[in-house]
Formats: structure tokens, sequence, C-alpha cells
């Protein structure tokens, strides 16, 4: 009576309503992307309207700098009305008392806050803006003062890879629940600066190992990853919502000029939600039907974990090797 | 002991899949409709779906009922011996329990 996965619609929008950021950070994805036209308001809460009509739940702003939206709480406010439960993912410089009583006003359901080192210098560098951390931290706890749930998310790089676990302290401090682990991505800046931040193939072994010991000690903090080679590391037993890689299958991504794409890390538009019938889209993109029936490639032909990891982040696979289908970059079987 | 749908939980039905589901069963379609998934249940980061019966079987948890309960009433309603009601109904409860949809008292 419990039946493999198949949906209708995505359970998951991560929606961009501006590409603008107060930050220029190392690895942004979509800081080239400030040059295209952005969608105003009025055409958001269509957009709203379209995922509530949908029955899409689940509504997660990223982009650019939520905060710098002008009319970011009447947004949240209208699609939570609709009945969407709206997260968000932010760098925390702006937030201030009154902007964290908005974020509770306005139904809010949770705020993510990126912290890229334990280290205050460090995360500093990385984001290229002094006092950043400091910042980053004081919104976590104006957020926790008004009782607002919140996340913290690190991208995994050179520079925090061998040093991670020393936010946990701070995490819990900060009544933060959750510490999101991303993989590092290749696009955009990403990609620019893939050689001074991205870890090798072994290193990311060591640091999935490492973190799974980390994740499996604590008790009190939830310790999440996005990146389908995990299932290499023998003690991983997670029963992810699907195999492989989520973009596409769960979840779709909303640029601030409405184009639609997997997930915000892949160049390739499907449509654009105010132009494009978006349930035909879920249903009949030939790209949304590649990557939820992946064929293996090279080494992944023979690899017994195929089955789980479906070849890894496609978004790192499609711009490092131009084909969705080919091995994860960041894989290191057959290279021990 | 009785069970219940847990606090927190999202429920979602997937109306195409609904529809598709009922038409395969008008038609006699029995692996089929059972093999669609028509209902999408979260809770905390994991993830189910259920199929027709699944369905049915939940909707009788809204209030708390035995799993006894709950197997006489599927026996009756489609044509099934309680014992392998029982079976089935058990596994899928304890299921839905170990994963954080249902709760007892």
């Amino acid at each position: 009576m419990n039946k493999s996965l198949f949906l209708n619609t995505p359970l998951t929008i991560n929606i961009s309503l501006s590409y603008r950021c107060n930050f220029n950070c190392n690895h942004c994805y979509s800081r080239e992307q400030t040059k295209e036209e952005e969608l105003t308001f009025e055409q958001h809460k269509k957009i709203v309207d379209i995922l509530s009509q949908w029955k899409v739940p689940f509504l997660n702003l990223g982009g650019g700098e939520p905060l710098i939206v002008p009319y970011l709480f009447d947004y949240v406010k209208y699609a939570s009305s609709k009945g969407l439960h709206v997260s968000m993912n932010s760098n925390g410089f702006l937030m201030d008392k009154e902007k964290a009583k908005e974020i509770r006003l306005s139904g809010f359901k949770s705020v993510g806050i990126s912290i890229d080192s334990p280290n205050e210098e460090l995360h500093d560098k990385f984001r290229n803006r002094k006092g950043s951390f400091k910042k980053a931290v004081e919104a976590l706890k104006l957020l926790a003062e008004e009782g607002v749930k919140t996340t913290v998310s690190m991208v995994i790089t050179k520079l925090n890879h061998l040093n991670y676990s020393e936010i946990i302290p701070l995490l819990k401090e900060c009544g933060v629940k959750q510490l999101f682990l991303h993989n590092y991505k290749c696009t955009g800046f990403g990609y620019k600066n893939m050689e001074e931040y991205d870890l090798t193939p072994a290193e990311w072994k060591q640091f999935y190992k490492n973190a799974l010991e980390l994740k499996n000690s604590l008790k009190d903090i939830i310790i999440s990853f996005d990146d389908p080679i995990i299932h290499l590391i023998p003690e991983y037993n997670d029963r992810p919502l699907v195999k492989g890689s989520t973009c596409g299958k769960l979840s779709l991504n909303i640029h601030a000029n409405g184009d639609i794409s997997p997930c915000g890390f892949m160049p390739v538009s499907i449509g654009n939600v105010l132009k494009d019938d978006i349930v035909s889209l879920w249903k009949n993109s030939p790209i949304l039907n590649t990557l939820r029936n992946p064929v293996p490639h090279g080494k992944c032909t023979s690899c017994n974990i195929y089955e789980n990891c479906l070849g890894g982040c496609k978004a790192r696979t499609y711009m490092l090797t131009g084909d969705f289908h080919n091995p994860d970059p960041h894989c290191w079987k057959g290279g021990e | 002991m009785k069970f219940s749908i847990a606090d927190d939980v999202f429920e979602r039905v997937e109306e195409e899949s609904l529809t598709q589901a009922k038409d395969a069963l008008s038609k006699g379609l029995y692996e089929e409709a059972e093999a669609i998934g028509v209902v999408t249940l979260i809770k905390a980061g994991i993830m189910t779906q259920l199929n027709l019966m699944g369905m049915d079987i939940w909707d009788k948890l809204r209030t708390p009922i035995t799993v006894e309960e709950i197997s006489r009433m599927i026996s009756s309603e489609y044509g099934i011996s309680y014992d392998e009601c029982f079976c089935d109904v058990n596994e899928f409860v304890q299921d839905l329990f170990e994963k954080g949809f249902l709760k007892n008292e």
C-alpha cells in the first residue's frame, strides 16, 4: 500500500524574486544573471496563484538576497494566505529586530542563514564582505528571539572541509536545529573559482566519511546533505525521498524572470512559468525526462551503487562534462 | 492499541493519479490500480505515497482506531478474509508508525 514515487506536480519550488544581492560571494551561481529582466510583484503574485492551484506545498526563496526585495513581506503574506509553506535562504546581513519580527508575522515557516566557515575571517573572505560572519550570527539570534525556526547552510570548500564541525557549538548557542552541508556547485562564479575552492574526489570521500560520523554522533542537530554520491560511503543508510538527484523529480527552480530550470545550478531552461503550461512542462519536458531516466555512462555502468546515486549531482555533471548521463566528476570510485 | 495520524503530517492527493487508479479499478485492472500512488505524505523530510486501499486506511486513521477495527472494515468493504487483511493492515500501520506518520495511544 506504500507505492513508488510519482508526483503530479512538484513538492518544492525554489524561486528567486530578484537577482540583486548585497554580497559578491566567490561561489555564487546567480551573480552574472543580474542584467536579466525581473518580474514585478504583481507577476510574482500570479505565480503564487499558479502554484496554489497546483497544490505545491513548499516555496523556498533564494536569489539574489531576499531581504533586498521591497515587497518581500507582502509577498510572503500573500503566499502564506494561499496555503504555501514559505522559507528562505539569506546571508542575514540586512537582518535587524524589526525584520525578524516581520519575518515571523508574515508567515515564514523557517529561515536558512549561510555561514561558510566557523572561522570569522575565512567566512568574511569567502563572502567578500567584512562583518558578514558577525551579522549572520546576529541574524540567527534575532530570529530565535522571535521564535522563528532557523537552519544554517554551509557550502563545502577548501576553506572549511577540515574544520566545518567547529561550527556546531555556535549553532547550539543560536538554537539552530539543522545544518545543511552543500556540495560545491560549479556554476557561475563557482565554475570560475573551482580550482581554488572545489575539493578533489579523494577529499570529498574523506569529507563525507567524517561528516557522516559527525551526523551520527549528534542528537540535537540534524545534519543534511544534498549530494547523491554520499551513497558511496558504506555507512550511509538514509532513505532519501528519491534516488539520485532530486532536481526535476521533487522540485523545480523559478528564476527572477520567470524561467524554469530543474535546479538553480543548471543553466538550462525548460520554459517560463508565466508563458507556458507548467503542468505540461512538469510531465513532458524532455530535459526533466532525461533527468528522471538516467542512463549509466562510463564507470557508472559497472558500479553497484548506481541504483542509489544515479550518477550523482546532475548540475555539476552537466556543467563539467556537458552530458547529464556522465559520471559525477566528484565521484571517487575507481580512483582510490 | 489505537493509532491515529501524527501531528504535522503534510498530505496531498495526487488528483490525476487518483483518477487513473479509479479508472483502472473500474476496468478490473487491479494490479495496475494497486501500483498507482494517489496520496503523498511528508513529515520531517520523510515521504511516502499510498495507493487507493492505503488512502482508504489512511482516512480511517483520522480518528483513533485499532488495527483489528481497520482490518474488520477493510475485510467487509473489499471482500477479503479477515486474516489476510489483518496481516497487510498491520504491516502497513507499523510501517507508517515507524516513519512517524502515525501516533499511538
